[in-house]
């Protein structure tokens, strides 16, 4: 908790020490993807939620784990299945045989930060109930209403290669993720640095048996933040300054979408509001008090690409949506 | 007697038909004493000697105006032989069939009586044909339906292909020569003057500096990804110097207008024409 005076100092310095002591926590369990730590960030900043795409095996459980472990967050992860029902999520009532009444069984929905790992693997249904809870942060359990904790973000995942069996996420649930963030491998330094950290891992005892440790029993259990840091940090981040140029560059950027001729959709007005608010997380991060252009263009992949759709001849001519929004985030001016 | 009468009408009945029938196949008509036949068409004769079958003479050929076969032969009791012949007339006119045949002994035909037959022809008198290699007609609409085909499946193919070849042979019109582009410069200069005066737009305001994150790009030779473009230019001393104040001046909570002086310093670089185009 030494760190923690990092959120307490005023300025624009307090975000970027932040940000920087949130790092630096999770890069003792988890080599390299600052990028993602950063995104974590943000979305924690702005109370949006996050979408991580990347093929298994990249520690994306590990390092939400870590970030929460760093604030000072319950942390649960779901891993979504087929037959996973609503109720599994957000809970349910129980019959309790002694009093011979109905009691609330909460469910794993009621948590800080809830890894949903491998989304797309559950039924639209259960996918529609935790994008409800996510818009509403709040649930229905029987006959009554139950506010989520606060903070409440959900972290999902998905593995953009194994697509059988899966149900992939309809554009008006993708929009409500503020960011989509796609993870790559490390490289080449940072898997052998993975390699080494595991190679240092030993025993742990149960006792008088053992099992080996793993990464996440390296997470540290000391939390340099706790949850009033980050809503302090939350605040701080509401007073970044946006200018009229950065909410025009903003809404250009997002109208330029609906108009391309490779487009079939274009981004909503919720994307300009989360490009605006996470630009604002990131210029805070970064140790600005006011967002440039580099925040909006550092994020405009994350923001844009999960909400626009490529038209058939584009698909047909091997276009992709990266090289979309790079030919619209050129000719902007 | 109901029964006799009903038998006797049976055979008159009988025999009508067979006579019908027999006439009906001999295409072959008495008049004058002489046979008739239609050319190309088979008639029929009996021809009755004392002397012997005759037949056909072996050197007739497709050329010879008519052709003679044997078509049943038989011994009277009396003595007499009878010979059935069939006969094709390939030539129109009047021939005597004696000089078409021979005796089998090989005696003369003049033993027989004259054996006049008369080949008729249907088809004009000029009309020119053959009975046995029939010429083909000249190919027209009208008729010649397998050269029709044919000639409607050449041009069927060759429409496309000539199609093809004279697009490909078409020479492209001319392309209108494209005004030049603006260079950043042509679309900063404007802005910049704006600037000095004070009367910039949010519009115009966001324009210049994605316009000075365009030119510094272009200027610094750096990727196209303009998010990690604009990271180098930040780390750029020169270009990173600037940039930061453009981005206080339009940005900052302040929003401090920056004097004239500063202004003019701020945007003196981009008063070199340098010839970029817009990528």
């Amino acid at each position: 908790m030494n760190d923690s005076n990092a959120t307490t100092d005023a300025g624009p310095a307090a975000g970027e020490a932040f940000a920087r002591t949130v790092s630096t926590s999770v890069a003792r369990t988890v080599v390299g993807q600052e990028v993602v730590v950063e995104r974590i960030l943000i979305a924690l900043l702005t109370g949006g939620h996050l979408l991580l795409e990347g093929v298994p095996g990249i520690a994306k459980t590990l390092l939400v784990q870590a970030v929460g472990r760093a604030i000072d967050l319950e942390f649960k992860r779901i891993q979504f299945t087929i037959d996973l029902l609503p109720s599994d999520i957000v809970g349910s009532e129980i019959l309790d045989p002694e009093s011979g009444s109905f009691r609330i069984h909460k469910g794993p929905a009621f948590t800080n930060l809830l890894l949903a790992d491998e989304i797309n693997r559950a039924s639209p249904k259960v996918q529609s109930a935790l994008l409800e809870a996510m818009q509403e942060r709040r649930v229905s359990i029987g006959d009554t209403t139950h506010d989520l904790p606060a903070p409440f973000l959900v972290i999902a995942t998905q593995n953009p290669v194994e697509q059988a069996g899966t149900f992939e996420l309809p554009e008006a649930q993708l929009d409500r993720f503020m960011l989509r963030h796609r993870l790559d491998y490390p490289t080449f330094d940072e898997e052998a640095e993975v390699v080494r950290r595991g190679l240092q891992l030993k025993l742990k005892r149960q006792g008088d048996g053992a099992v080996p440790m793993s990464a996440f029993d390296a997470i540290e259990e000391a939390s340099p933040f706790h949850v009033r840091d980050l809503t302090k940090a939350m605040e701080r981040v509401l007073e970044v300054h946006v200018s009229d140029v950065f909410v025009r560059d903003c809404v250009e950027l997002v109208t330029m979408t609906r108009d391309h001729p490779d487009l079939e959709l274009g981004c909503s007005p919720r994307a300009a509001i989360a490009l605006v608010n996470a630009s604002r997380a990131r210029a805070f991060i970064h140790g600005r008090d006011y967002a440039v252009p580099e925040d909006f263009l550092a994020l405009a992949e994350d923001v844009v690409l999960h909400r626009i759709r490529l038209n058939y001849e584009a698909l047909a001519e091997g276009r992709r949506g990266e090289d979309v929004l790079r030919e619209i985030l050129a000719n902007l001016a | 007697m109901r029964r006799r009468s009903s038998i006797r009408a049976r055979r008159t009945t009988a025999i009508l038909a067979a006579g019908c029938i027999v006439a009906s196949s001999f295409a072959v008509s008495q008049e004058g004493g002489e046979e008739a036949a239609t050319r190309g068409i088979t008639g029929r004769i009996v021809v009755e000697s004392e002397h012997g079958h005759v037949r056909g003479r072996p050197d007739l050929d497709l050329d010879s105006p008519i052709l003679v076969r044997v078509a049943a032969r038989d011994h009277r009791p009396d003595g007499r032989w009878v010979t059935e012949l069939e006969f094709i007339g390939v030539d129109a006119g009047v021939f005597d069939l004696r000089d078409s045949l021979v005796f089998d002994d090989g005696g003369p035909t003049e033993r027989l009586e004259p054996l006049p037959v008369e080949i008729v022809s249907n088809l004009a008198s000029d009309a020119p044909s053959d009975v046995f290699l029939a010429e083909a007609p000249p190919a027209t609409i009208a008729g010649g339906y397998r050269t029709v085909l044919v000639v409607v499946a050449v041009a069927w193919t060759l429409v496309p292909v000539v199609v093809v070849v004279r697009r490909l042979l078409r020479r492209p019109p001319t392309p209108p020569v494209p005004p030049p582009s603006p260079t950043i410069l042509d679309r900063l200069e404007p802005l910049v003057r704006r600037a000095a005066d004070r009367q910039l737009t949010v519009d115009e305001r966001g324009r210049l500096e994605l316009l000075l994150h365009a030119h510094w790009r272009m200027r610094l030779g750096l990727e196209d990804d303009p998010a990690a473009a604009v990271r180098r230019i930040r780390r750029d001393p020169e270009a990173g110097r600037l940039l930061r104040r453009v981005e206080a001046w339009l940005h900052a909570p302040d929003g401090r207008s920056p004097s004239a002086a500063e202004l003019g310093e701020l945007l003196a670089p981009y008063g070199d024409r340098v010839p970029e185009v817009v990528s």
